[in-house]
C-alpha cells in the first residue's frame, strides 16, 4: 500500500494531486479566518437584513427593511440582483459546454450530476445553518435568571440542535451530504483518471446561481404583490412595475450608450460619426427615464439615508483626487535629485501611523471656530473673515458665493478631508515613489534626446508607466471613503447636525441609538453593493487604460 | 362585535397577569452569602467618585454579613457602557449592577434582563421597611418607576445621587454690560443680556448646547416638555418646544448666542471670564470653580435655577444617574439589592454627598460643610443650589424614561442645527421630527 | 532596490548657476514638512502647557510642565509595575506589570505574529502553486476588502462569544475569547492586504530559484521556508510595522469585546481619557496622546528603511 502511494504520487498526476492537497493546507488557515470573519458576515447580514431584528431576532419580515431604506428601488435592485444571479447561471451552463470534450461521454453527464448534487448539499447546509443560527442566538435571554454557567450555554447549545425545524433541515442536510459522497465515491472509483475539478466546480456553481436566482426573483415578486395589495387595500396607486421596466430600460440603455461609445472610438472615420450619434441618443433616452422614474422610485426611502450616500460621493470626490495628485506631486519632487530624501518620506509618513483619536484633538483646535483659532488666524493674515470650520454646516459653495447647484459638502465635511487627506498623502507619496522608481531611466533617455520637454515627458511618459500604481491607489482609496468611518465620527460637532453623516456613520448611528439591527443590517448591505458595483465599474473602467509595461 | 372584542381584551389581560405571576420571583428564603457583585460605573479612574466609591465598596466588602464582595469596573462614560450592555445583553454575560439613565434602562428592561426593584424594595426580608422609606426622596427616585406599558409600574433602576442642569450667572459681566448685578429672572432678561454680551467687544454671547438635555430644559423653562406622559406620545409639535426652537435661532441670528465645539467648552468660557451665561450639570460645579482659579478669574459668579417665560417662573432639569439591577440567580440579584441598599444609607449618603457634591436621595440627612470631605470642593457652592432648591415656585422636569428616548435623543441635535442654520423653518421641521419620534415610539417602546 | 533611489540625475541638465528650481522643489518639500509634523509637533508642545495656554493655542508653554505626564499616566492608567517583594527577605519574587500600554504590546505581539503564520503559507500557494480555484479564491478574498466594517459588526460579536463559548468548552476559562486576546487577535490574523502585499513580492522570485530547489529534491516547505522567507526580509517587515500600527490604533472593535482593563488596549484608554464624563483638561489628553504615539514612533524610526521599501517593493503592480 504504501509502495503504491509512493507510486501514485511520483507519478505526474500523483505530483498534481499532492500539490492540490499541500496547497489547500496552505491556504487552510486563512480560509477558515476569512470564511468565518468576512464572508460568513456577509450572509449573515443579508439574513438578518431579512428580519425584523431589534438585539434578538424577532420575525421574518422579507424585503420590509429594504423597502424602508429605499423605498421602491428596493424591488428594483432585487429584480436585477436576481436576474444577475440567473445570467451568471446560464453563462456558467454555456462555459461548462464549451468545457466538454465534442462527444459527451457518460464521465461528463457523471461529473455534471456529480457537482449538481454537491452545489444542492451546499445550499442545504446553508439553510440548515441560518435555521439554526436563530435559535442559538437567542439562548442568552432563555438562561437568564439561572446561574449563567458555561455548561448551561453548551446544554442550551445542544438542545437547539434538536429543535424541529433545524432538525428536518439538518435531516435534509446529512441525507444530501450523504449522496454527494456517494456519487463522488462512485465517480472516484468508476472514473479515476478522467475527472476534471473545473467540470465539476463549474456545475457547482451553475446550480448555486440559479437556485440562488430563483429564490431572490420568488422574493421579490412575492414582496412586490404584497405591496401592490397594501396599496389596493389603502386605495393608492402604486406603479412599481412601470417604475421596473422604466428604471431597468434606462439602465440598459445607459449601459448600451457605454458599449457603443467603446466601439465607436475603434471604429473607422464614416462610421465613428453614426455611431457616436447612436450612443448620444440611447445615453440621452436612458437619462431621461432615469430621471424621470428615479425619484419616484425613492419617493417613501430613508431621506437620511440618500443624504449619507450623497455625502459619501462628495468625500470620496473631494478626498481621493487632491490627496493623489499632492501625492503624486511630492513623490515627483523628492525623485528629483535632491539631499535628505529619505528624511522627507520618513516624515512625511508620519501622519499615516498616528492614531486618530490623538490626531484629532489638534484638528478640533486648529479648526475650532473662534477667532483665536490657527485656521481663523491664518485665515486674517490675508484679510479674510473667521469661518466656523468644523461647526459650519453651511455648504462651501453658499460660503463662496456660487450658485446653489455648486453649492457642495458643508465646510464641516471639508475640514473632514483635509483632515483624512493629511493622513493619507504620506502613504500615497511613498507608494508613488516606488512607481517612479520602476520606471526603467532609458525611457527618458530616449524621450530627452528627442527633444521633448519637461512637462511633455511627465505626460506622455511617467504618468502611463505610473498608471498601474495610480490605479492600484484609487481603488484603495475609493473603498476607503466609502468606508470612512473613524475620522468623521471623532470630528464631527453637533452644530453640523447631519451634514457630515456618511452612510457608514448614519448606519451605525441607527445601530447605537436604535439598536435597529435588521434595519441597519439592510442599510449596511446596500452600502457594500454599492461598493462593489462601483470597484467592478473602476475595474472595468479605469482598468482598461492602465499600462502594464 | 363588542362583545367579542370585550372578552377578547379580558382575555389578553387576564393571559398578562398570568405571565406577571409566573415572572414573580420570591426573595424571601434566599441566601445571598458569598456571591460576588459585579459592578459596571461610570466614575473616570483617579477623580473624586471613583475613589469616595471604592472606599465605600471597601466598606460594604469589608463590614456585610454576608461575605458579599462587590466587584467595580471603569466603563467609560454611558456611550460605552451602553455600548458594552448591547454586547452583554446578546451573549447573556451580564455584569450585576450597571450604571444608565432611565431611557437607556428602560431598553435594556425591554429584553427582559432588568430586575424589579420594587420586588426587592418592598420585599419583608430584604426591602426597606416603610418607616424607613419615609426618609427616601421618592419624588427622585420614582424617575425610575415606569409607569406606562410594557412596564407597568416597574422600578428598572435605583439612584443614590441625583444631579441637576443648573444656570450659571456672572454677575460682574451682568452689571459691566449695564443691567441689575443679579442673575436673569425671565427668559427675555436672559436674551437680552445675552444679545449685549454678543454686541460688546469684551464678552461673547451665550454658548449655545445644541444636545437633547440642554435644548429640553430650556423647553421646560418654556413651561413645556418633549413628552406628553399622560397621552404617552411625543410632543415635539407643541408651541413650547417651537418657541424654544425659535429663541435658539433667533439668538444665534443675532449674535446673541454662539455655537462651540470642545465638550465642556461653555462652562469652560464661563470659567474663564467671557461669557455672562452658562448652562451645565451640577455635577461641573467643581470643575468650573478650579478653571475660574486657575485663569485667574475673579469675577463673582451665582448658580441659579433657569429663568422662566413670564407664566413659569424659575425650571430645573433632573438629573438622576442610577443604576439597574440585571438579572441573575435570585441569590446575586439579593446580594446587588444589599449593595444597592447600603449606598442609600444614611451613612453612605452623606459620605458620598460630602465627598462628590452630589445631591443626596435622602431627606432626612443634611450635608454640611463639615460633610465635605474632599478640601479642594468648592461645598459652598452645593449649598448655594441646595438653596435654590427650597424655593416653592420652583418646577422640577425630567426627561421620559423611554427606550425611544435613546434614540430620539440622537435625532433631536440634527434638527436644532438645521433650523438653526436657516434651512428649515422650526414649526416644519417639529413636525417631521415628531413624525419620526413617533415611528420610533412605535417600533422601540413595545 | 536599488531602483527606488535612483533619479533622474542622469538626465538632468549639468548645472548653470544657482539653481532655482531646486529652490523651488526645497520649498515645496519643506512645506510639506512643516503641514506634515506641525500638527504633531504642536501637539508635543501643548503637552508641557497650562490649560489657558492650551484654550489661547500658544504656540509655545512658558514652562515646561512635566508634571502633565505623570498626572496623565496615572489618571489613564496607563502602565502599572507593580514589584512584589518577599516581605521577610526582601527578595524580588514577581513582577506584575499591568496597564493599557502593556495590553497593547502583548495585543500587537501576538497579532502580529499570528497574521504573519496565517498569511504566509495562504500567499505563497497563491503566487507560486497550482491548484483548482486558485483564481476564484483570491478574487473571493479580495472581494472581502471591500466590505464596510459596519457590515462585520455584530456577526463578528456573535461568532467570537460563540467561538468563545466552543473553544472554552475545551480548554476551560484560560480558551474564552471575549474579554481575552482571541477576540482582539484572531480575527485579524488572515489580513487579506497581507495576503496581497506578500503574494505580490513572492510572485517577483525568480522561477530558477524553485527549479534549482527543486533539483535539490526540495519541496515547497522547505523552499518557502530556506529560500522565500530570507528573502522577504521587506515584506515581512512591513506587515509588523502596518500590523503594529493598525492594533495599536484599533478603537472600535476593542471597546465592543473588553469588559475590564485585563486586556483593554491604548486607544480605548485614550479614548475613554478623552471623552470621560467630567470636563477633560486639554493639556493632559495632549500628553496622554504624545504618550500613546510615542511607541509607535519608536518602531517606525527604527523599522522605516525596510518598511517604505516594503511598500515601495510590494504595494504595486497589479
Amino acid at each position: 500500500m504504501g509502495n503504491s502511494a509512493r507510486e501514485f504520487f511520483a507519478s505526474r498526476r500523483g505530483r498534481v494531486v499532492k500539490e492540490n492537497f499541500t496547497a489547500y493546507l496552505f491556504l487552510a488557515p486563512a480560509a477558515t479566518l476569512i470564511g468565518l470573519f468576512g464572508l460568513f458576515p456577509v450572509a449573515f447580514a443579508f439574513f438578518v437584513s431579512l428580519h425584523r431584528w431589534r438585539r434578538f431576532p424577532d420575525h421574518y419580515s422579507g424585503l420590509a427593511n429594504y423597502e424602508k431604506a429605499l423605498g421602491n428601488l428596493a424591488f428594483i435592485l432585487f429584480f436585477w440582483l436576481a436576474l444577475l444571479l440567473l445570467a451568471t447561471g446560464f453563462l456558467l451552463i454555456r462555459r461548462l459546454r464549451a468545457n466538454l470534450s465534442d462527444s459527451r461521454r457518460v464521465v461528463d453527464y457523471a461529473q455534471i450530476a456529480c457537482g449538481l448534487v454537491l452545489g444542492y448539499s451546499i445550499l442545504l447546509v446553508v439553510d440548515w445553518f441560518f435555521k439554526l443560527i436563530p435559535i442559538v442566538m437567542v439562548i442568552p435571554r432563555q438562561v437568564r435568571g439561572q446561574n449563567t454557567s458555561l455548561e448551561l450555554f453548551m446544554e442550551k447549545l445542544g438542545e437547539s440542535f434538536l429543535h424541529a425545524d433545524v432538525l428536518l433541515a439538518g435531516n435534509q442536510m446529512l441525507a444530501a451530504l450523504l449522496c454527494s459522497a456517494l456519487v463522488v465515491a462512485v465517480l472516484l472509483r468508476r472514473f479515476p483518471h478522467q475527472l476534471r475539478g473545473q467540470v465539476i466546480a463549474q456545475s457547482m456553481g451553475v446550480i448555486t446561481a440559479i437556485l440562488g436566482g430563483i429564490f431572490l426573483l420568488q422574493l421579490t415578486l412575492a414582496e412586490i404583490d404584497a405591496a401592490l395589495a397594501a396599496a389596493r387595500e389603502s386605495g393608492e396607486a402604486l406603479p412599481i412595475w412601470s417604475q421596473l421596466v422604466f428604471v431597468t430600460c434606462g439602465a440598459c440603455l445607459l449601459a448600451l450608450a457605454w458599449v457603443i461609445f467603446q466601439r465607436g472610438i475603434r471604429a473607422t472615420e464614416n462610421r465613428r460619426f453614426l455611431v457616436l450619434i447612436l450612443a448620444g441618443i440611447s445615453l440621452a433616452v436612458g437619462g431621461y427615464l432615469l430621471m424621470a422614474e428615479m425619484p419616484a422610485a425613492l419617493t417613501s426611502a430613508d431621506e437620511d439615508l440618500l443624504q449619507g450616500f450623497w455625502i459619501t460621493i462628495m468625500y470620496a470626490l473631494g478626498t481621493v483626487p487632491v490627496q493623489l495628485s499632492i501625492g503624486l506631486l511630492l513623490a515627483y519632487l523628492l525623485f528629483q535629485p535632491i539631499r535628505y530624501r529619505a528624511f522627507f518620506r520618513m516624515v512625511y509618513f508620519i501622519p499615516y501611523i498616528t492614531p486618530f483619536v490623538a490626531t484629532s484633538i489638534v484638528f478640533r483646535i486648529i479648526f475650532n471656530a473662534p477667532e483665536t483659532a490657527p485656521a481663523n488666524r491664518m485665515l486674517s493674515i490675508f484679510g479674510i473673515e473667521p469661518q466656523r470650520w468644523i461647526l459650519e454646516r453651511n455648504p462651501v459653495g453658499e460660503l463662496l458665493g456660487l450658485p446653489d447647484f455648486l453649492a457642495g459638502p458643508a465646510l464641516a465635511l471639508v475640514v473632514i478631508m483635509i483632515y483624512s487627506t493629511w493622513t493619507y498623502i504620506g502613504y500615497d507619496a511613498v507608494i508613488f515613489l516606488a512607481g517612479l522608481g520602476n520606471i526603467p531611466g532609458e525611457l527618458y533617455e530616449a524621450a530627452r534626446i528627442d527633444g521633448a520637454s519637461g512637462w511633455r515627458i511627465f505626460r506622455h511618459i511617467t504618468l502611463p508607466m505610473l498608471s498601474p500604481t495610480v490605479f492600484f491607489l484609487s481603488l484603495v482609496a475609493i473603498i476607503g471613503t466609502f468606508q470612512a468611518f473613524t475620522q468623521i465620527w471623532i470630528l464631527r460637532t453637533g452644530a453640523v447636525g447631519s451634514k457630515v453623516n456618511t452612510a457608514s456613520v448614519y448606519i451605525f448611528d441607527e445601530l447605537q441609538n436604535s439598536n435597529r439591527y435588521g434595519y441597519a443590517s439592510s442599510m449596511a448591505f446596500v452600502l457594500f453593493a454599492m461598493i462593489l458595483a462601483l470597484t467592478l465599474f473602476q475595474n472595468r473602467v479605469m482598468g482598461r487604460r492602465v499600462f502594464y509595461g | 362585535m363588542y362583545k367579542k372584542l370585550s372578552i377578547f381584551l379580558m382575555l389578553l389581560v387576564l393571559s398578562l397577569g398570568l405571565a406577571q405571576a409566573q415572572n414573580e420571583v420570591s426573595y424571601e428564603g434566599v441566601d445571598p452569602s458569598g456571591q460576588t457583585v459585579v459592578y459596571w460605573h461610570q466614575y473616570s479612574d483617579d477623580s473624586t467618585q471613583a475613589n469616595t466609591m471604592s472606599a465605600l465598596i471597601d466598606e460594604f466588602n469589608s463590614t456585610n454579613e454576608y461575605g458579599i464582595t462587590v466587584e467595580a469596573i471603569h466603563q467609560g462614560s454611558y456611550g460605552p457602557i451602553e455600548d458594552l450592555m448591547n454586547t452583554a445583553i446578546l451573549s447573556g454575560e451580564l455584569p450585576n449592577l450597571v450604571a444608565g439613565y432611565a431611557n437607556a434602562v428602560a431598553g435594556w428592561a425591554n429584553e427582559g434582563v432588568v430586575v424589579d426593584i420594587n420586588l426587592l424594595l418592598n420585599s419583608p426580608e430584604w426591602g426597606i421597611p416603610a418607616e424607613e422609606q419615609q426618609n427616601l426622596n421618592f419624588d427622585l427616585l420614582d424617575v425610575n418607576q415606569l409607569d406606562f406599558p410594557p412596564f407597568h409600574g416597574m422600578r428598572v433602576a435605583w439612584a443614590n445621587q441625583n444631579s441637576l442642569n443648573v444656570f450659571y450667572t456672572n454677575l460682574d459681566i451682568v452689571e459691566a454690560l449695564g443691567f441689575e448685578r443679579r442673575a436673569p429672572q425671565t427668559l427675555a432678561e436672559f436674551e437680552e443680556i445675552s444679545c449685549a454680551a454678543g454686541a460688546s467687544d469684551m464678552y461673547q454671547g451665550y454658548p449655545l448646547d445644541t444636545g437633547t438635555s440642554h435644548f429640553e430644559s430650556f423647553v421646560a423653562a418654556h413651561g413645556g416638555a418633549i413628552f406628553d406622559k399622560d397621552a404617552g406620545e411625543y410632543i415635539f409639535g407643541s408651541d413650547e418646544v417651537v418657541a424654544t426652537m425659535e429663541m435658539f435661532t433667533r439668538m444665534l441670528d443675532n449674535n446673541c448666542a454662539y455655537l462651540f465645539a470642545e465638550r465642556y467648552q461653555n462652562t469652560g468660557d464661563f470659567s474663564v471670564g467671557i461669557t455672562p451665561f452658562a448652562a451645565g450639570s451640577s455635577a461641573g460645579i467643581p470643575f468650573i470653580t478650579w478653571d475660574a482659579a486657575a485663569a485667574e478669574m475673579t469675577d463673582e459668579w451665582i448658580i441659579t435655577a433657569f429663568p422662566g417665560a413670564e407664566s413659569v417662573g424659575p425650571t430645573l432639569q433632573l438629573f438622576v444617574p442610577s443604576q439597574a439591577i440585571l438579572t441573575a440567580t435570585a441569590e446575586a440579584e439579593v446580594a446587588t439589592w444589599l449593595f444597592v441598599k447600603f449606598l442609600a444609607g444614611a451613612d453612605a449618603q452623606l459620605a458620598w454627598s460630602g465627598a462628590t457634591g452630589y445631591f443626596s436621595i435622602r431627606n432626612d440627612i443634611e450635608v454640611t460643610a463639615d460633610d465635605f470631605t474632599e478640601p479642594r470642593m468648592p461645598f459652598e457652592r452645593f449649598l448655594e443650589v441646595q438653596g435654590i432648591l427650597q424655593d416653592e415656585s420652583l418646577s422640577v422636569y425630567s426627561s421620559p424614561g423611554l427606550p425611544s428616548y435613546s434614540a430620539v435623543r440622537g435625532i433631536v441635535p440634527n434638527v436644532i442645527a438645521e433650523v438653526v442654520n436657516g434651512d428649515s423653518e422650526a414649526a416644519a421641521a417639529l413636525d417631521e421630527l415628531n413624525g419620526e419620534a413617533a415611528e420610533l415610539h412605535d417600533d422601540l417602546d413595545s | 532596490m536599488a531602483e527606488s533611489t535612483r533619479n533622474l540625475s542622469s538626465i538632468a541638465k549639468p548645472p548653470s548657476g544657482f539653481d532655482w528650481s531646486k529652490l523651488g522643489i526645497y520649498t515645496v518639500l519643506f512645506a510639506g514638512v512643516i503641514v506634515a509634523v506641525g500638527p504633531f509637533l504642536w501637539m508635543i508642545s501643548a503637552s508641557f502647557m497650562t490649560l489657558s495656554e492650551v484654550s489661547l493655542t500658544r504656540l509655545l508653554p512658558e514652562n515646561l510642565l512635566w508634571e502633565n505626564y505623570s498626572t496623565a499616566l496615572r489618571r489613564a492608567n496607563f502602565l502599572d509595575i507593580e514589584l512584589v517583594t518577599d516581605p521577610v527577605t526582601g527578595i524580588l519574587q514577581s513582577i506584575s506589570v499591568s496597564g493599557y500600554l502593556w495590553n497593547s504590546l502583548r495585543i500587537t505581539l501576538i497579532s502580529v505574529v499570528g497574521s504573519l503564520a496565517v498569511c504566509i503559507p495562504a500567499a505563497y500557494a497563491f503566487a507560486r502553486m497550482n491548484f483548482v480555484g486558485r483564481n476564484v479564491i483570491f478574487a473571493l478574498f479580495l472581494s472581502t476588502m471591500m466590505i464596510p466594517g459596519i457590515v462585520m459588526l455584530i456577526p463578528h460579536l456573535l461568532t467570537v462569544i460563540w467561538l468563545g463559548r466552543l473553544s472554552e468548552s475545551l480548554f476551560g476559562p484560560a480558551g474564552a475569547w471575549f474579554n481575552n486576546w482571541p477576540s482582539l487577535t484572531v480575527p485579524f490574523f488572515a489580513s487579506v492586504f497581507n495576503i496581497f502585499l506578500l503574494r505580490q513580492f513572492f510572485l517577483q522570485i525568480p522561477n530558477d530559484l524553485w527549479d534549482a530547489a527543486r533539483i535539490d529534491g526540495a519541496g515547497h516547505p522547505r523552499f518557502l521556508r530556506s529560500v522565500v522567507l530570507p528573502l522577504s526580509k521587506a515584506p515581512i517587515m512591513t506587515i509588523i510595522t502596518l500590523g503594529f500600527i493598525g492594533s495599536w490604533n484599533a478603537l472600535m472593535w476593542p471597546l465592543l469585546v473588553t469588559i475590564n482593563d485585563d486586556w483593554r488596549p491604548i486607544a480605548v484608554g485614550l479614548a475613554n481619557f478623552v471623552t470621560a464624563d467630567t470636563p477633560g483638561d486639554l493639556n493632559l489628553q495632549m500628553a496622554a496622546s504624545v504618550i500613546t504615539v510615542i511607541p509607535i514612533l519608536i518602531l517606525y524610526f527604527l523599522a522605516q528603511k525596510q518598511f517604505t521599501e516594503g511598500i515601495a517593493q510590494t504595494g504595486i503592480r497589479g
